[in-house]
């Protein structure tokens, strides 16, 4: 009997998890369909080592609706290259930060205007790190960090 | 026709009725100033604002300039005035003769007779306009005199009136003079006061359907002997057209903390004035419930316009392809956001992602390329793509390869023909 009672309390508290999870905890994402992925709105995703600009160019061919801000710190990026990846560059605001770079992106984010936010900095502080996700979990949107290497931060939801 | 009139009692300051003027443009295209008051013909806006709304719009626009009116609404300028200043629409005093004497342009001449008059009629116990209009013509002119017909005339004919022309003026200036009290010195009670006087400004400019491109602010100090710059002016240009206090503010604030830090206020601030040098026209004067488009472009030419004004304009653009073969030279950066793209780039070879400022030279050695801090061994060639200029610009030819190397990096580099230069231009990143 007292077996049957604490199976039954189980089954309801499971229900009960899955109800909570159903409802309440659902985040937006973006899907990456190239890596069968979905990038969190209002997280940072890493994307680190050779090639990563091409990563994120497909992601962004991926979504050619949505507004994207590209911040590099010296600028790089090729725009003829991204328009063969077929990006929409009519959608891409390309800014050069330069030692700027957190002012920049917070700027940006706070606008609230872009759902796809792109950084290009050599160097990433854990500082700059959190200012970064408060600010784009409340933009709602996906923070793209590109570097060199990948970045070991508790900030960072996704690392491709 | 229907006329709103604002009633300033008390000798106004003239240039804040001039500055509601020009912010009610925004509720009408008929607007009229006199030496006391607004008048805004608001007949032709009566399916966007009520009675009642435009009433209480036109006392909002005046709390911003700190303004405080009596508020009539008549069939024509005079009795719009009589009504806003005797607060009363059906029983007006023959007082309100004055009104219809001199609505307009103040006449201490004209005002002298019109008072002789009233007092005339209030002696033979007519107090109301009503009864002075009922009063027989003839009667006038012999009881009255030729000042008593003309008035009479004007009452009955007073929406015969023509409308006054008013001009906005071309540069919006708002000062504020700082009591000795007031002592400012730093940034944040300088930018309190000078989000007012950005408030009036736009109001105004905004009333013209326009947005503010340059503007200054202009700041008087204490002229204390040590003091060796007494007045201190920045302007500021902005990329995109600004009509919001917030945005436009945001923009003064990074500027002005950055110079006051580099270079801070010598003695505290005296008069501080805020002037709009150069404006544009906006698509719409009002705001469109229907769609949030219009604020977007508000917050978008914002954050432009703060971006250009901290890292530089040129660093803040879209890009736009042309048709050049020259990779550097393919496209070009624009401040507006371009309709579409080149689509024939989308036949060329593959091309990198990342491409240098100006090529580097490398050096090769068997199957390595290596530049002073790197080396790398090379996998593969593919290639090579030529590139030519035009024949009629500077003559120039190159051999473009991607290099597939055993780090995995995948280089662009060019060689030119006759030399045997390696030229590093790009990485397929």
């Amino acid at each position: 009997m007292n077996l049957m009672n604490k199976a039954s309390k189980l089954q309801s508290l499971r229900a009960l998890i899955n109800d909570v999870q159903a409802s309440g905890h659902i985040k937006e994402s973006l899907y990456f369909a190239e890596y069968k992925l979905d990038l969190p709105c209002g997280g940072i995703v890493s994307i680190g080592g050779f090639g990563k600009t091409t990563k994120a160019v497909h992601f962004l061919s991926e979504h050619p609706d949505l507004s994207v801000a590209w911040i590099e710190e010296r600028f790089s990026v090729y725009p003829c290259a991204m328009l063969q990846q077929r990006v929409a560059l009519s959608k891409v605001l390309f800014t050069e930060a330069d030692r700027n770079t957190i002012w920049t992106c917070l700027q940006i984010l706070q606008s609230g205007l872009f759902k796809i936010v792109v950084i290009c900095s050599s160097f990433y502080e854990q500082n700059f790190l959190r200012k970064i996700q408060l600010a784009a979990e409340k933009a709602h949107a996906v923070v793209i960090l590109l570097s060199e290497k990948p970045i070991s931060s508790w900030t960072i939801v996704l690392q491709i | 026709m229907k006329v709103l009139c604002a009633l300033f009692l008390n000798s106004p300051d003239k240039e804040k009725i001039q500055a509601l003027a020009e912010s009610c443009f925004r509720l009408s295209t008929q607007v009229a100033l006199s030496y006391e008051a607004v008048f805004i013909e608001i007949g032709n806006s009566w399916r966007l604002y009520n009675e009642r709304g435009i009433k209480l719009r036109v006392l909002a626009l005046s709390q911003r300039l700190s303004l405080f009116p009596q508020v009539g609404i008549g069939t024509n300028i005079p009795t719009a005035l009589a009504i806003a200043r005797f607060k009363n629409s059906s029983d007006l005093p023959t007082r309100a003769l004055h009104d219809f004497a001199t609505p307009i342009l103040k006449d201490l001449e004209v005002s002298k007779k019109v008072e002789n008059l009233i007092k005339t009629l209030e002696n033979l116990g007519i107090h109301k306009l009503e009864d002075f209009i009922r009063l027989p013509r003839k009667a006038i002119l012999t009881r009255f005199g030729k000042i008593g017909l003309k008035l009479h005339e004007q009452v009955a004919q007073a929406e015969q009136l023509p409308w006054p022309e008013f001009r906005p003026k071309e540069i919006i200036l708002e000062k504020t003079i700082l009591e000795a009290d007031a002592e400012i010195k730093g940034l944040e009670p300088l930018l309190f006061v000078l989000r007012g006087l950005i408030d009036r400004s736009l109001v105004r400019l905004l009333g013209q359907g326009k947005r503010a491109l340059k503007v200054c602010v202009r700041l008087k100090l204490e002229p204390y002997s040590l003091v060796k710059e007494p007045e201190r002016l920045w302007y500021f240009e902005f990329s995109a057209p600004q009509g919001h206090v917030l945005g436009l503010l945001s923009i003064l604030r990074e500027r002005l903390e950055r110079e006051l830090q580099a270079k801070p206020l010598e003695s505290p601030v005296t008069q501080i004035t805020f002037e709009i040098l150069e404006s544009s026209p906006s698509t719409s004067a009002q705001r469109d419930f229907f769609n949030k488009k219009e604020e977007e472009q508000e917050s978008w030419n914002s954050l432009i316009s703060r971006l250009a004004e901290k890292l530089g304009p040129s660093r803040v653009f879209f890009a736009v392809p042309v048709e050049k073969y020259i990779p550097e030279k393919g496209w070009i950066m624009k401040n507006d956001r371009p309709l579409s793209s080149l689509a024939s780039y989308l036949a060329f070879p593959e091309r990198p992602l990342r491409l240098l400022r100006e090529p580097e030279t490398l050096y090769k050695s068997g199957e390595n390329l290596f530049n002073k801090d790197k080396m790398w061994r090379i996998r593969s060639w593919e290639g090579p793509e030529i590139l030519k200029t035009e024949w009629w610009v500077e003559k120039m030819e190159r051999h473009y390869f991607k290099v597939d190397t055993h780090s995995g990096e995948d280089l662009w580099i060019f060689t030119i023909p006759g030399s045997t230069k390696v030229f590093l231009h790009g990485y397929f990143d």
